[in-house]
């Protein structure tokens, strides 16, 4: 087993972390979420709590989680409004915007079968992302057609590869922190040209919330290569 | 090898859940798996830590988002449940304003982090030790519950940096200590040359070293 490291010139230096390496489980390495009313605690003992009641709400942009599902962002609304009035109006407004969107989108697309439901603008970032997404933008559409979803692209600058890596989409489950709980792959896209892709049944778009495009090299490994060049959360039309 | 970037209209084909490739690591017992198969943590956790050393605006929250469920983890394993979240809200607080003392050039955020949250566990046992009044048989099991106390950090430490290794050298990492696999046998699944399994596997021992040391200090 790791005697076969033995080529390799300081394997002595090595040998502890081996041997804790060889201690660790899965209970090890398992992580557990504190409650949410933990990060209140040091908010309000730092006297934070009334700067962040002066911004109304929860500022999800200040919090540098990878992503938020829409669950969370909803969660996060209803939340900071404390107040009825509040909430009638805002549910009175969010349903004439949904009647107006939808019906915008029929209308203009002339197809009463396929109806956009969501979209998401995908964003790059210079921090995480690979470089090669530094030039590219897109906005993914969750269209509902026929009873099924599909995912398709619009407005999109996608940077074109080598013939040994390609472009692929991904749907990412994102916990209540913003890490990645799960994904899955929808396929591949062209830059090129743009198909549309199946949402596989099973997967809820609601759930599965947050669209990644990656680079993925023809290396044979069907996970994610951890090299994301877009990334954007489907956000309600 | 992948398909090309497709022609079809619509290909529900390849869709890939990864909870079947977990199959190939033999992982289907970890309850979270996608914490070790997640996107690589090393880019976020130097932000963190670049913008908590600056103290700026937002930083003690994004090392609590980065960083939370480390110190929490610690402090559910080693204190009562009721304790976990206060302590854990103590050692934010301390760490925040104690910023100044953290300098990333001795060492990486979490091993500081975890530093700070062993110091308050230790001080959380001898207080409840203390409201305890049984003396005698309190001061044994101190020594013993602190040395698990050290045993557990350095387990959360090993993990935290295993998780901050590249996807690829992770995975041969945990093939070969977690499963016991083979390196001929990890180059068969992964269809890599076995040299290079070799090399991730040299790497990512490498990088563990480095980022273990300095805490070790």
């Amino acid at each position: 087993m790791s005697d076969q490291l033995n080529d390799q010139p300081d394997r002595q230096d090595f040998l502890d972390i081996e041997s804790k390496l060889r201690e660790l489980d899965a209970e090890s390495l398992e992580l557990l979420e504190p409650p949410e009313g933990v990060w209140r605690g040091i908010e309000s003992a730092l006297g934070k709590q009334g700067a962040e009641d002066e911004r109304g709400a929860e500022d999800e942009r200040v919090i540098p989680i990878e992503f938020r599902s829409r669950r969370h962002l909803k969660r996060s609304a209803w939340q900071g409004t404390t107040r009825p009035w509040r909430v009638a109006v805002s549910a009175a407004a969010a349903l004439v915007f949904l009647i107006a969107g939808v019906t915008a989108y029929v209308l203009t697309r002339g197809d009463a079968d396929v109806v956009v439901v969501a979209t998401a603008a995908l964003d790059y970032d210079a921090e995480r992302f690979d470089p090669l997404g530094a030039q590219a933008r897109a906005t993914a559409e969750l269209v509902a057609q026929d009873g099924d979803h599909v995912i398709r692209f619009v407005d999109a600058n996608l940077p074109g590869l080598s013939s040994d890596a390609d472009l692929e989409v991904w749907l990412i489950r994102p916990d209540e922190q913003g890490a990645v709980a799960d994904l899955v792959s929808l396929g591949f896209i062209d830059s090129a040209v743009l198909d549309t892709l199946a949402v596989p049944v099973g997967y809820d778009p609601n759930v599965f919330s947050v669209v990644d495009i990656s680079v993925e090299p023809r290396d044979g490994d069907p996970m994610h290569s951890g090299r994301s060049i877009l990334r954007g959360t489907l956000q309600d039309v | 090898m992948k398909a090309p970037p497709g022609n079809p209209s619509v290909r529900s084909d390849t869709a890939t859940p990864l909870c079947t490739d977990v199959s190939l690591l033999g992982f289907r017992a970890v309850p979270r798996y996608h914490s070790l198969v997640q996107l690589p943590a090393s880019k976020t956790a130097e932000a963190a830590e670049k913008a908590f050393a600056r103290g700026d605006d937002g930083a003690l929250e994004m090392v609590y988002r980065h960083y939370g469920n480390l110190v929490y983890t610690f402090c559910r394993k080693t204190v009562e449940d009721t304790r976990a979240e206060d302590v854990t809200q103590e050692v934010f607080i301390s760490a925040w304003k104690s910023r100044n003392q953290f300098d990333p050039a001795k060492g990486s955020l979490a091993g500081w982090l975890i530093s700070i949250t062993k110091n308050r566990i230790i001080d959380n046992m001898r207080s409840e030790n203390r409201h305890a009044k049984r003396r005698a048989d309190v001061e044994t099991a101190e020594v013993a519950t602190s040395a698990e106390v050290e045993r557990v950090a350095e387990r959360l430490m090993i993990a935290e940096a295993l998780r901050r290794l590249p996807i690829d050298t992770r995975k041969v990492i945990v093939m070969h200590y977690f499963e016991g696999l083979p390196h001929g046998q990890i180059a068969a699944t992964m269809s890599l040359p076995l040299g290079t399994v070799k090399s991730n596997i040299y790497r990512g021992l490498t990088k563990i070293r480095e980022f273990l040391e300095p805490a070790n200090e």
